[in-house]
């Protein structure tokens, strides 16, 4: 029996259904064993549900998304949120520390046409998320072990530890120790591989915080390096600023 | 034993040699920004001349008037004595069923380990044991003994260094600058001595014996004292939850330290199967006692604030490692100070909880 999979769209910028198309190497050895039934993205035909794996990628920003995202929900038995917008809002999030209106009014003629929400939230705010991706985008590797743990029912090999433990695992030298290059690797959650300070730069956090993020600290680190503090609240307010723990952290500093 | 004289070209014949000999040379080398053993595939990318300016937290690299000046780079032994990930079972599903079986490591070749401090050896040592895996028999270790020490440095206090045991290694350096740079070489073993053999070298003088014992008696000498391991043993031996509230406000649990501890050896395992589900295995990686799922059981992780992850690792280091192994589990090389994004010094907080339970008795 194949597993009838389906992607689904919100608020984003279709990167991380892109990193779907861009697993089709890998996905071309699972076709035995799923069908992709729904995903705008690579195809017009839609079919209804249910299904057995959904992937919703983007954010929750209007009404009719957030009652979208509920039948989505009862129409899925395991729901994957895939990159930042799903998990924590993205970088339409930076609205919700601000008036959307203000922001509407810059960027649309006609902003009265507009039927918004005051803030852009994470999937798991409306619906309980099964399995979440993290990253801007997702990691194609990630997406394509969650697939395959779900369909051969183990659990998928998903870390929640900083991205410091997959520097050191591959052996990349510390770029906030060894060059002063701030890095907010001890705060954010692997999953990338470590890609950045593996280029020599710092992790700009787009995998969002890690389970127990301590960024108070950090933030001595980033001084230490002669860093401004308004650097590292501009570094937080990247991708993820919809995460609690960023959000929170913004506020303290 | 015979002590012998090199020149620093001599020193370079020796890898050249080895090279030839077929072994991968581990040694110092510039990677990332820093100095740190790597594998190095041409004698051009030994790191000659540098050294690192090392604090808690930060280190520069910066020249040196020795030929191999680097103490506190992020790489020890435990990189290929405990690779960082490795894959130990392969099951694949043919016609006739699902078959596995345990997957046996292949050799990539012996190795000669080039510029071992004495620290490098004894987490060698404590690793081995704890994991039971030496290095490999036909490796060759070439140690160059401290002739200076980093501030984070505390070998003296665990008595692991800086003079290096003849049985830790097949040949023992020691770097000579003043009045013209030289190594007096010892040979520790019979490869050693056939290794130093082959090399242009002249019998040392007694005082060039003197001048190089010297150098290293007085690293040990100006290095201070950061605790008495004893009492540190002692103190972290009964746990206590408190004092450790200002420690987990610093602390990130980031695992930097565990990962560049030469001998913490923690694992995890993972199953993974490719998208066709027919090749399954199982890898053993590096896990850290400062990730949540470390201690992770039905209802949660048993230490989920990080104080209490950090209280963990201290103890295990310095005092149930004893009960487990019959050493420390620190040898005082201080990495986890260093490579600490914000610099925590693992001496002040030994001592902080060595006061803490002085204060309670």
């Amino acid at each position: 029996m194949t597993a009838r999979v389906a992607v689904f769209k919100f608020a984003s910028c279709d990167g991380c259904q892109l990193s779907v198309l861009d697993a089709e190497d890998e996905l071309l050895a699972i076709l035995g064993t799923i069908d992709i039934v729904e995903f705008p993205e690579a195809r017009t035909l839609r079919e209804p549900g249910p299904y057995d794996i959904g992937f919703v990628e983007g954010s929750v920003t209007t009404p009719h998304d957030a009652a979208r995202i509920k039948e989505i929900r009862e129409q899925c038995k395991v729901l994957v949120t895939i990159g930042a917008c799903a998990t924590s809002g993205g970088i339409q999030a930076l609205r919700n520390m601000a008036d959307v209106g203000i922001y509407a009014s810059q960027v649309y003629a006609h902003p009265e046409y507009l039927d918004t929400l005051a803030t852009s939230t994470a999937i798991a705010d409306h619906v309980k998320v099964d399995l979440a991706l993290y990253g801007c985008p997702v990691s194609k590797e990630q997406l394509v072990e969650t697939i395959t743990a779900v369909v051969a029912g183990r659990r998928p090999d998903l870390p929640s530890h900083p991205v410091c433990v997959e520097c050191k695992a591959r052996g990349t030298v510390c770029v906030l120790v060894a060059n002063g290059t701030p890095c907010l690797g001890p705060v954010v959650r692997a999953g990338c591989g470590a890609i950045c300070p593996s280029y020599a730069r710092g992790c700009y956090g787009c995998f969002g915080p890690c389970s127990t993020p301590n960024v108070a600290s950090l933030a001595g680190a980033w001084d230490g390096a002669g860093v401004p503090r308004s650097t590292l609240i501009r570094a937080l307010k990247g991708f993820t600023v919809g995460a609690p723990e960023f959000q929170e952290a913004v506020r303290a500093l | 034993m015979d002590r012998r004289l090199l020149t620093p070209e001599g020193v370079r014949s020796l890898l050249a040699m080895l090279r030839e000999d077929g072994f991968r040379i581990v040694a110092p080398s510039l990677v990332g920004g820093t100095v740190s053993l790597a594998e190095i595939s041409d004698l051009d990318e030994l790191a000659v001349g540098l050294a690192l300016e090392v604090a808690p937290g930060r280190t520069r690299v910066v020249p040196s008037p020795a030929m191999f000046g680097s103490i506190g780079g992020p790489e020890s032994l435990k990189r290929w004595q405990h690779p960082s990930q490795r894959v130990i079972w392969h099951g694949e599903r043919g016609k006739n069923g699902f078959t596995g079986s345990a997957v046996v490591e292949e050799s990539a070749g012996p190795v000669a380990f080039f510029g071992l401090r004495a620290c490098d050896l004894a987490g060698a040592r404590v690793l081995a044991k704890a994991i039971r895996r030496p290095l490999g028999e036909q490796d060759l270790v070439i140690s160059v003994r401290c002739t200076s020490s980093a501030p984070t440095c505390f070998c003296t206090t665990m008595g692991t260094g800086p003079d290096v045991p003849e049985a830790a290694a097949d040949l023992i350096l020691t770097e000579v600058l003043e009045p013209k740079p030289r190594f007096v070489a010892t040979a520790a073993s019979e490869r050693g001595a056939a290794l130093l053999g082959r090399a242009a070298s002249k019998p040392a003088s007694a005082a060039d014996a003197a001048a190089a014992d010297a150098l290293v008696a007085k690293v040990a000498a100006d290095m201070p004292v950061a605790f008495a391991p004893e009492a540190a043993r002692a103190a972290l031996g009964t746990p206590s939850g408190i004092g450790w509230e200002d420690i987990g406000a610093r602390c990130m649990a980031c695992g930097n330290c565990t990962a560049v501890c030469p001998t913490c050896f923690c694992t995890t395992v993972v199953d993974r199967t490719d998208p066709a589900a027919t090749v399954a295995d199982r890898i053993m990686r590096w896990d850290s006692c400062y990730t949540p799922w470390f201690s992770e059981m039905h209802g949660g992780s048993v230490r989920s604030s990080i104080s209490a992850r950090y209280r963990q690792w201290v103890s295990h280091k310095m005092s149930w490692w004893w009960e487990q192994f019959g050493t420390a589990g620190c040898v005082g090389c201080g990495r986890c100070i260093v490579w600490c994004p914000v610099g925590i010094d693992i001496r002040k907080e030994v001592e902080a909880a060595i006061e803490r339970s002085t204060a309670h008795v």
